[in-house]
């Protein structure tokens, strides 16, 4: 009798646990059932823009639905380059299983179910070049659009010494860690980094001279939230160094310090802003600042250029701006990127075409310096205006602030 | 003889000294519009890379660099620009430096 009573409580529970797991699977809406879903993989700098607008696409009619999956750099590339039949069905490895995140129409995050075959995804998101991920030029059939730019940084605990770093102390920390004897990063424990696939640990590799492959001393801690925890829960302040893209640390300075960065060639060293408390930007806008570069979205296209997919095109269209793109983003493009974190292209002064290449000026056709000064830091010092007579002779009126032309 | 010794050595002195005066005002000084600079040739380290600190050869005592340049054009002078924003001088201490200021190849 009390064997039976036992045998029953197990077969019970088991069918109990079946049941709880069969619930929660289904609690999941798929992913391809969401109202026009468009898929996006890769880096999580695009998270920000996502979460701005994913709400708001949502409560369109008919809804647009952003399925975002964060996964690196390099495998955001790798989903688009690998996929070699974007309009068909999916080859092994190219396509994106597990959940992805979706926000709806009241702006809440919710997790969908990627089909178990694999989805295919319109938008890869890179923190750097294709070329950087793979080594190869991009091919022929995938198209490279330039998002907003962003910076990477070096962090430090906020009771750290350390003020700066120079490139050449980035090349033997990160190089050769505790062996590079570079005071006072001197202990391998407390170097956090990413892996070879991080936008982040890529073009600060760059930035450096130490290929991201190569950075063989310090810790992998799986993403930006890893390194944040352990850079700030190192019991070694001084010995302490991490890396995290700037906007992530701006949304951690109270856990955090950044470090100046003094490139090659540089007599310097900057901070992404134009001091170590203030949140404009300037340095990386006008090139004092180093490791940055655009967020780059890559899709698959046709012979002429545009798009295969129309949601990729939409997509593209609406987070660089492109104002013919329907339905209209309903929210100001400019003020979700600023908001996340990220600079316009609009708001920089200098330019560069190629993955930490070399800096030239730049001259925006629709110029946003003042809107991005304004926007980031709630103020700015240039003439607030309605038409091109109320400003200067070189300056025209643009979102009602005089910008120089 | 000793006047006109004087007179001979003052007249001397004096185109020695506008000479000098003259020589002076040719002298190009950096006037932070400058080009490219010697610094501004990389050096190849030993992973094809660019090298770290400038190690030049001595200044020509002409020509001295600017601390920044205004109106900078080129990537070193817009990285080098003359600015309103906090800059930090560091002296890195590196022990494995190569005696020459190349950077050593990575493990």
């Amino acid at each position: 009798m009390e064997r039976n009573h036992r045998i029953g409580i197990i077969v019970a529970t088991a069918v109990l646990a079946a049941t709880v797991a069969e619930k929660a699977h289904a609690a999941n809406p798929p992913c391809s059932s969401l109202s026009n879903p468009i898929v996006v993989a890769g880096s999580s700098a695009i998270a920000p823009f996502i979460k701005g607008v994913g709400g708001k696409l949502a409560g369109l009619s008919p809804a647009y639905t952003l399925v975002y999956q964060s996964q690196g750099s390099c495998t955001g590339v790798n989903a688009i380059l690998g996929d070699a039949t974007p309009t068909g069905a999916c080859t092994s490895g190219a396509c994106i299983v597990g959940t992805a995140t979706y926000y709806d129409d009241a702006g809440n995050a919710q997790t969908c179910d990627l089909d178990l075959d694999g989805t295919h995804v319109d938008v890869g998101v890179s923190d750097v070049y294709a070329e950087s991920c793979t080594g190869q030029p991009l091919p022929s059939g995938v198209g490279n659009w330039n998002g907003p730019v962003q910076a990477m940084s070096f962090v430090a605990p906020k009771a750290s010494s350390a003020k700066a770093i120079t490139a050449e102390e980035g090349y033997f920390v990160f190089g050769f860690g505790q062996n590079g004897r570079v005071t006072p990063w001197t202990d391998n424990a407390t170097m956090f980094c990413r892996n070879q696939s991080s936008g982040t640990q890529t073009m600060l590799g760059d930035a450096i001279g130490v290929p991201a492959a190569k950075w063989a001393f310090c810790t992998d801690k799986g993403g930006t939230q890893g390194v944040i925890d352990a850079v700030s829960g190192s019991p070694n302040a001084d010995s302490s160094i991490g890396i995290v893209a700037a906007a992530d640390y701006d949304l951690h300075r109270d856990k955090l310090k950044i470090l100046a960065f003094q490139g090659f060639k540089q007599k310097y060293a900057y901070y992404p802003d134009s001091t170590a408390t203030a949140v404009d930007k300037q340095n990386v806008r006008d090139g004092h600042y180093l490791p940055w570069g655009p967020i780059h979205l890559l899709t698959a296209i046709d012979g002429t250029g545009k798009p295969l997919s129309a949601a990729a095109a939409r997509f593209i269209g609406w987070v660089t701006g492109d104002t013919s793109v329907q339905p209209a983003l309903p929210v100001n493009v400019l003020d979700v990127q600023i908001q996340a974190g990220t600079i316009p292209q609009c708001a920089m002064r200098v330019t560069r075409s190629s993955e930490l290449g070399p800096l030239s000026l730049a001259s925006p056709a629709d110029p946003c310096t003042c809107y991005f000064e304004k926007i980031a830091t709630g103020n700015t010092a240039c003439k607030s205006c309605q038409s091109d007579s109320d400003c200067g002779g070189a300056e025209t009126c643009r979102r009602n602030l005089c910008e120089t032309r | 003889m000793n006047t006109i010794k004087y007179a001979l050595n003052y007249v001397m002195g004096s185109m020695v000294l506008v000479g000098g005066l003259v020589a002076l005002a040719l002298t190009p000084v950096g006037c932070g519009n400058g080009s490219e600079s010697p610094a501004d040739m990389a050096q190849v380290r030993p992973d094809g890379g660019l090298t770290g600190p400038d190690m030049t050869a001595l200044p020509d005592m002409t020509q001295v660099e600017p601390d920044c340049f205004d109106n900078p054009m080129s990537n070193y002078e817009i990285i080098n620009a003359c600015t309103t924003a906090e800059k930090i001088k560091k002296t890195a201490v590196l022990p494995l430096l190569n005696a020459d200021g190349t950077l050593p190849s990575l493990p």
